[in-house]
This record gives C-alpha cells, structure tokens and sequence, in this order.
C-alpha cells in the first residue's frame, strides 16, 4: 500500500503535465472540430452549435490527394535518409578513433541544433533562382519553376533534417551489433555485401524501424520546409491547418483537419509497428 | 569493443553542445522582457515597418515594442482571439478588409478628432466607420492591389489580361495564395470576364485555366515571396498592392493600373486601428496622429508608395489617379463580403486549384 502511494506521488507531476499540457490541448482541439463557423468570424462562437460539417467536407478527392502527398514525400524521404544514414553510422559506430567518433557525433548533433528557418532559407539560397537552379534545371532540360524541381528541392529540405536524426539513431543500434558475426560469414566465404545484408541488415532491422518512424513523424508534421522550399505547389496538411488557423481564423476547419491528421497518422505508425515487429519476432 | 561509445560518452557530447546553445538563450529572453510596458505597435515587414520607424524615432514620447505581421494581414486576427482580452498588442497596422473583421469582433477603439485631429485632414469617405458611423480606424494612405511585371524578365509584353495565359510565360507568374489580397487577385479574372466578387465562377475558370497552362512559377504567401521573386527574376509578373512593391528595389516594375479595362486596380485604405483593449489608447493614438501629419504623411508616400490620406500632403503616384476614367480601371469590392468569403475561396483554391499547379 505504501509502495502504491509513494508510486502514484512520484507520478503525479507527471500525470498532471501530461494532462495540462496534452490531453487538454487535444481535448479542445477536438471540441473545435465539432463547432460550427461562422464565415468571417475569428474562430467559433462560445454557444456555437455542434456539427459534423467540418468533418464532412474533408471527404473530397483534393483532401486525399494532400493527405497521400504528405504520407508520399514521408515515405519517400524517410527511405532516402535511411538509405544515407546508414553508411554513415556504420562508419561512425565502426570507426576505431574516440576522437573521430566524438567529432562526426558532435557535428550530427550539431546539425541538429541549426535553427530550420537558416536550414531551409539556406536550402533556398543554394537550390533557388539565385543559387544553383538554372544550372541544375539546364543539366536535367526541367523548367526551375516546375514540379518536378520543386518536389525535388522540397525532399532536400526534409533530408537536411532527416540524414543527421536517422544516422545518430542508428548508430546505437549498430554498435550493439558484434562485428565478428559478419567477420565470420565472410571467414566462410560470403562476400561483404551478402554479409552485410544477410547479417547486419536484418540485425538492425529495429534500429531502422524506429529511425524510420522518427523521421517519418517528422516528415507528416514538417510545416516551414514544405511553405518555403513548395513554392506553394507542394502544401502538406500541415500547411492547411495553419491556413486555416492563422489565416482564414477557422478554427473548427482547421482542428478537424488536425484531428483526422491525428488519427491517420497513429494509425499508420501502429500498422508498420506491427507489421515490421510481426515479420522480424517470428525469425 | 573496445572502440564502443558508451551512452555516458554519448551524453557527455550531447549535454556539452546543449549547454553551449542553452547558454545563449537567456539573452534573448531578457531582450523581451525589457521591452513589457511600452507602445506596442504591430506592423508589416518593410517598407513598413522602416518607415514608420523613421517616424517613431522623432515622435520619441515611448519605446515601442514592434511586431511584424507574419503571413497575410489577417494573420494577426487570430493572435488577437487567442489573447483576448489582453492581446500584447496597443495599435495595428492593417487595411480594409480586416478593419471590418476587427470593427465586427468590437476590438476597434472608437477615434474622435480630438483624439487624432490630424484626421480631420483626410476625407471623411475613407475613414472605416462601425453600424452606428463612429469612426474605428485612422487610414495613412489609399492605394490599390494591381496587376504589374518587370519587362525586362517578361518575355512578352503585357497589353490584356488573357496574356497571362500566353505558352511563353511559362513559371513567369507569382501568383498571390487566396489569403492574400484577401484574393482579389481572382477577383481580377473573375471582372475580367464578367463576373465580380459576388459572382466568381468564371474567375475560378480562368484560374483554373491559368494553373494547367503551367505559367504559375510560385504562389506567394508573404510579402517577402513577392520581393524576392521579383527581384531574383524568379517570376516576372504578379498581383500585388503599392506598399509591397515599395519593397522591390532590385526589379523595374510596369504597373498595368491603365493598360486594358480588363486588368482592374482594386483601391483600398490602409492605416491605424487601436485596440479596445489597449491600456495605453491616449500614447496610441497620439502615436497615430503623430503618423498622420502632413509631413509624415509625405514621407509615408516616399517611403511605402501609397497616395496619403492627408488632402495637403503632395505626391506623385499618378499610375494611382485615375480621374475621370476610374470606371474604367479602377474598382471599389465589398470588403464586408470579401472577408465572408475568404475560407471559402481558400478551400476551393485548396481543392480546385493546387492539384493543377
């Protein structure tokens, strides 16, 4: 009994934080979404009537189409980051100076710690009309004001974030692997490639799930990169909610699409959670 | 394993460049709190905000604690709401269509010329009034939202409105997203074929039209997009109002206020509003009136562009004066209903339009 009590006083604070600074946030949020707005208004009245509309208009094709946009460039850039980052906290994790693997982690962390306003304005700078744009578009004969050059810059911006937090994840895993295993399929005869894909691949397997889901999340909630570097081409749902919070003032909208966003998103992590887990517990 | 970091090892690095990054915080911090009991003025980005620097710093009776608009001019609407009723805000910057906003959420002051009495030197007609007609906002200056291009990026010349959808103006346009402008811009194509704010569907079709042809090289959501654009070469034409090209030093500009009958300049106020809820109303307004003489009036045209308010105070914006053929080129919307239909517009440009871009 007094280790149940002495359990619940340490989790109070905990528990009331988490309510004051989660739950009811979100609790408001979704109360927002059942309002009805008023055109013209700034957010809903105080004794606005409960509805489903702002949920109801959200079933059309375009808001699909933002929602695979998102989950598309999540997916895509979250793949190309684990695609670079893996070389590199394996080079970092293997690596037998202290000193080069403190360095290469400090500038990771380092990379993190860049504000995303000078990280994207530097993207724009260097990929923009201004930087290397015409001459990149002239190589590939692609208009500097397409889509296809926006949605490429537009990955860039996600991977500048993406590289360094998927690397610094991996690179625990990596170290936690024991190097002699892959030593010894190639003592027997397996090549450095087949090694490392039968052996340290599937070993990491949970390092690159929640590497992956990391930058993932990052990517569905990812706001500055897509406004500045879309050209307002490439709109995430991100990019609607904040429209119609800060500049339309429809609050309900704006939280119902918060909500939905909420939702699809718990749910896809808990499905490739599953699956990955399901598919690599049973061998 | 010997060559293994340790997770103290890993921290020691971690927690070493976090310090570094904490230990500049507080500076910043302290920068803002030193700043808590003087004018708090909201205003846009420059040329704004430069100016009206200018005049703050011979008005000298207060500090003030800037704000920029970030975003649309009615971006600052729902800072307000959350704040309510002690938004850390004394005196906005904006422009017609958000007054009416402002007038109908009661955040308003009511001005009366002895509160501002350099008001009494601009027509009464211009001033945004409430239901009742007291009058809620002190404009500076009147100016319009138009169509204009730099010719020497632009690789035709612009002589109608149906130029834009011209095959070799690929990426030349910079379109203005529907919450800016309160989007007047398609508006613009909606007159041009007839129709009006009340009745818009031919401008959604040209819109539409335009966002296939693939001549929209960027939608700006800022006044900065639209500087930097332009300047940049990035794009070449776009809709714009006077105070934001202001900004524009690096480009010149053709303004299209008088080209054809179809590219309308839609004429609007833009000035002061005090905030009901400001403890510092009598330092805000005589800030405003302040702002409002004729000579910073003058400066105010130098400086942002737009034509002042103040009927004493010279200028030379004649691609703004229109006399006798303002039927032809000029336009006056309804603001109150502009501001109903934003949310709708902007979803419609959201489901109707960006998939096409």
């Amino acid at each position: 009994m007094i280790k149940n009590r002495s359990t619940w006083l340490l989790l109070t604070p905990g528990i009331v934080l988490f309510l004051a600074l989660l739950v009811s946030p979100i609790a408001n949020i979704l109360d927002e979404s059942f309002r009805l707005f008023e055109p013209g208004r700034i957010g809903a009245a105080k004794d606005a009537p409960y509805t489903l509309f702002n949920y109801i208009e959200l079933i059309d094709p375009a808001y699909f189409f933002y929602l695979y946009e998102t989950f598309r460039f999540g997916i895509i850039c979250s793949l190309i980051g684990l695609i670079i980052a893996f070389p590199i906290a394996y080079t970092i994790a293997r690596q037998k100076s202290p000193l080069f693997r403190k360095l290469a982690i400090g500038f990771l962390i380092g990379m993190m710690f860049l504000n995303t306003l000078v990280r994207v304005y530097a993207m724009q700078l260097t990929f923009g009309p201004t930087g290397y744009a015409k001459f990149i578009t002239g190589i590939f004969d692609i208009s500097p004001n397409g889509r296809t050059y926006t949605e490429i810059v537009v990955m860039l911006g996600l991977l500048h974030y993406l590289i360094p937090i998927s690397a610094l994840t991996l690179i625990g895993t990596i170290q936690n692997i024991n190097p002699r295993l892959t030593e010894a399929a190639q003592v027997l005869g397996s090549s450095r490639l087949k090694s490392h894909l039968t052996i340290t691949v599937p070993l990491c397997v949970p390092g690159l799930l929640s590497a992956f889901l990391i930058s993932f999340t990052l990517c569905l909630s990812a706001f500055v990169v897509p406004m500045v570097l879309g050209k307002g081409k490439v709109l995430f749902i991100s990019n609607l909610i904040y429209a119609r919070f800060s500049e339309i003032a429809n609050y309900p909208s704006g939280s119902a699409v918060a909500i939905i966003m909420l939702v699809v998103s718990l749910l896809t992590i808990f499905i490739i959670t599953s699956f990955v887990s399901s598919r690599w517990s049973t061998k | 394993m010997k060559n293994k970091l340790t997770r103290r090892q890993f921290s020691k690095i971690a927690g070493g460049i976090t310090t570094a990054a904490a230990v500049t915080s507080p500076f910043s911090m302290m920068k803002s709190a030193f700043a808590a009991d003087n004018l708090s003025v909201v205003d846009w980005g420059p040329p704004w905000i430069d100016n009206t620097k200018k005049i703050a710093s011979t008005w000298g009776k207060a500090d003030i604690t800037w704000t920029l608009h970030s975003g649309g001019a009615a971006s600052i609407l729902p800072k307000i709401k959350a704040a309510w009723p002690n938004p850390p805000y004394d005196i906005v910057d904006n422009w017609s269509p958000v007054f009416n906003s402002m007038i109908r959420e009661g955040w308003a002051e009511t001005v009366t010329f002895d509160d501002v009495p350099n008001l009494k030197y601009c027509p009464d007609a211009l001033i945004p009034k409430d239901s009742e007609g007291n009058m809620k906002a002190m404009p500076r200056g009147t100016s319009g939202v138009f169509f204009t291009y730099v010719p020497a990026n632009c690789p035709i010349e612009i002589k109608h409105i149906d130029d834009l959808l011209s095959p070799k103006l690929k990426g030349q346009i910079l379109w203005p997203n529907p919450t800016l402008n309160t989007n007047l811009q398609t508006v613009a194509l909606a007159v041009a074929r007839g129709g009006d704010e009340f009745n818009m569907q031919a401008g959604w079709d040209f819109l539409k039209e335009l966002a296939a042809s693939g001549n929209i090289g960027r939608v700006s959501a800022n006044t900065s997009d639209v500087i930097t654009s332009l300047e940049t070469g990035e794009t070449s034409i776009t809709f714009v109002d006077q105070g934001t090209l202001g900004g524009v030093k690096g480009a010149k500009l053709s303004h299209l206020t008088k080209t054809h009958e179809s590219m309308k300049t839609f004429m609007f106020v833009s000035g002061w509003c005090v905030l009901s809820s400001s403890p510092n109303k009598k330092l805000a307004f005589d800030f405003a009136n302040y702002t409002l003489s004729k000579e910073n009036c003058e400066l105010y045209y130098q400086d942002v562009g737009e034509v002042p308010t103040h009927v004493d105070a010279s200028h030379t914006a004649d691609h703004l004066r229109f006399g006798d053929q303002a039927d032809k080129f000029a336009y006056v919307p309804d603001w109150d209903h502009l501001g109903t239909e934003l949310d709708n517009w902007n979803k419609i440009f959201e489901k109707e339009i960006v998939p096409l871009l």
